[in-house]
């Protein structure tokens, strides 16, 4: 059984960048498991949280069947839409379309949905974890690379800690509480922190390993994305 | 409390001690980050006053007229530009605008009076509320142009990076805990809702706080004023040349698929 090392203090002194709490996440025995259970829990937790505060605004706000009904009885009425409603075949083609938008147009502006909210629970630590080990074991590359001296399973370790901000998505239980992009600016600055803490680099080179696996997973996205649009519009062209 | 407070009147009238003591604070992260979000949630009460008062009491009849009243004004304002336009066709297209504003003011009128499980007007309180608690949260447009987390960190990590390649010697914990003091000036937007005070209360604000950001950058990076400043532009300027040359890029794509059509 190792030391626990994890605890609601070290991750809260991670969030404000006190160094001490990453270099304690670094010398654990096992910070690799420490890390799975952080992104996991802060994850899972949040999308509870969001999921109550969503609940909440979707049982203050109107059904979105009920304010369709309205806006379609409101039309009906409209002067500018009564030749539509009056000849049968125009109401046909424009009977799929409006319920079209309505499939679309409600997620778009953020109608309240607990069920996205539901699945957000097993989603969230889903493509965490993803997200986490993509870039801790790219970062930790470079890292070597640059000369660092951490080993992967403290990389993964103290990069975990970088998600500690993530807990302000669970500031969701208030309905309607928007959060700007901050989270992934104190992410990043959190990834310097753990890098440098990890693999005892400079603060230029620390920086450049925090911000290569992103600029690496960009141009490998873009490539990728190329690629397919490039074979796509071949094989489209040949039929 | 009082030290907080001292701390805050001492940085708005720009006494080194005040950015030094700061600087000097293991916690100064987190002092920055209590800084902001207070300071944003006294500035937007006002507003949040208004907008929960709004949401409890129902919206009066002449919301539409007043919505037209405002069109009308658009229109008078953009008149100049219109000129080829006959007084008929502009009367029209007012018509026209004043029939649909009708028609949404109805359908608000009828969706508010749909039940749902919470009555009424508890959705505009979550809204006020939600609204009110997202303002420390929030992203500016401009750099320091108001009190939130996403122009402190977010600005804040390119002068951050721009003042160590100039000589800078900050930490990040003492860099963000003194530059979280630029802030304190917008108290002054408490008021931004009194009419033509407001505004000018709200720019004076700005301009301060971009004059206590240049000073806190220049105590916590142990630099000089003038590569203090350059520090705070230089982000802004490489912003401004990679916008510049991706739209020259897109503009000479645009250019050259028309010409070769």
């Amino acid at each position: 059984m190792g030391y626990r090392t994890l605890s609601l203090d070290l991750v809260l002194r991670a969030l404000f960048l006190d160094d001490r709490a990453f270099d304690q996440m670094r010398d654990d025995d096992n910070p690799f498991v420490e890390g799975l259970f952080l992104v996991v829990i802060i994850a899972a937790l949040t999308a509870v949280f969001a999921l109550i505060g969503e609940s909440l605004a979707w049982a203050s706000s109107p059904r979105i069947a009920d304010i369709k009904q309205v806006v379609f009885e409101m039309l009906r009425q409209a002067p500018w839409m009564a030749d539509t409603f009056a000849n049968p075949q125009a109401l046909q083609s424009f009977l799929p379309g409006w319920d079209q938008a309505w499939n679309i147009l409600p997620t778009i502006f953020g109608a309240p949905s607990p069920l996205t909210s539901a699945v957000n629970i097993l989603a969230w630590p889903f493509f965490g974890i993803i997200a986490w080990l993509v870039y801790g074991i790219v970062a930790h590359l470079i890292a070597r690379l640059f000369d660092g001296v951490g080993s992967l399973s403290q990389t993964l370790g103290v990069t975990a800690l970088a998600f500690a901000p993530w807990m302000f998505h669970g500031l969701q239980l208030v309905p309607y509480l928007v959060l700007g992009g901050f989270v992934a600016t104190w992410q990043l600055i959190l990834r310097y922190k753990a890098i440098r803490s990890v693999h005892q680099l400079s603060w230029d080179r620390a920086m450049w390993v925090t911000v290569l696996p992103f600029l690496i997973l960009i141009t490998l996205a873009v490539l990728v994305g190329g690629s397919i649009a490039a074979l796509t519009a071949i094989i489209l062209g040949r039929r | 409390m009082n030290t907080w407070v001292n701390t805050l009147f001492q940085a708005a009238t720009f006494k080194t001690t005040a950015f030094e003591s700061v600087a000097r604070r293991r916690d100064a992260f987190y002092f920055g980050f209590v800084t902001i979000v207070a300071i944003a949630l006294i500035v937007a009460l006002p507003s949040f006053i208004g907008q929960l008062v709004d949401s409890v009491v129902p919206t009066p009849p002449d919301a539409a007229q007043e919505a037209m009243r405002s069109v009308e004004q658009v229109f008078s304002q953009i008149s100049p530009f219109m000129r080829d336009m006959t007084p008929e066709a502009r009367q029209a297209i007012l018509d026209q605008i004043d029939q649909f504003i009708e028609f949404g003011a109805q359908v608000a009128q009828q969706i508010e009076a749909v039940p749902r499980v919470f009555p009424a007007p508890i959705d505009g309180i979550f809204k006020s509320i939600g609204s009110y608690l997202s303002k420390p949260f929030a992203d500016t447009r401009l750099p320091l142009a108001g009190v939130t987390l996403g122009t402190w960190l977010g600005y804040g990590i390119w002068v951050m990076l721009f003042a160590r390649l100039l000589g800078g010697r900050a930490g990040l914990v003492s860099f963000f805990g003194t530059t979280a003091l630029y802030v304190v000036p917008f108290l002054l937007a408490f008021f931004s809702f009194v009419p033509i005070v407001g505004p000018l209360l709200s720019l004076t604000a700005f301009v301060w706080g971009i004059a206590i950001y240049v000073k806190a950058t220049a105590v916590s990076q142990e630099m000089s004023y003038g590569r203090s400043i350059a520090a705070m532009f230089l982000p802004l300027l490489v912003a401004a040349i990679i916008g510049l040359l991706i739209a020259g890029s897109i503009g000479a794509l645009i250019g050259l698929s028309v010409t070769s059509n």
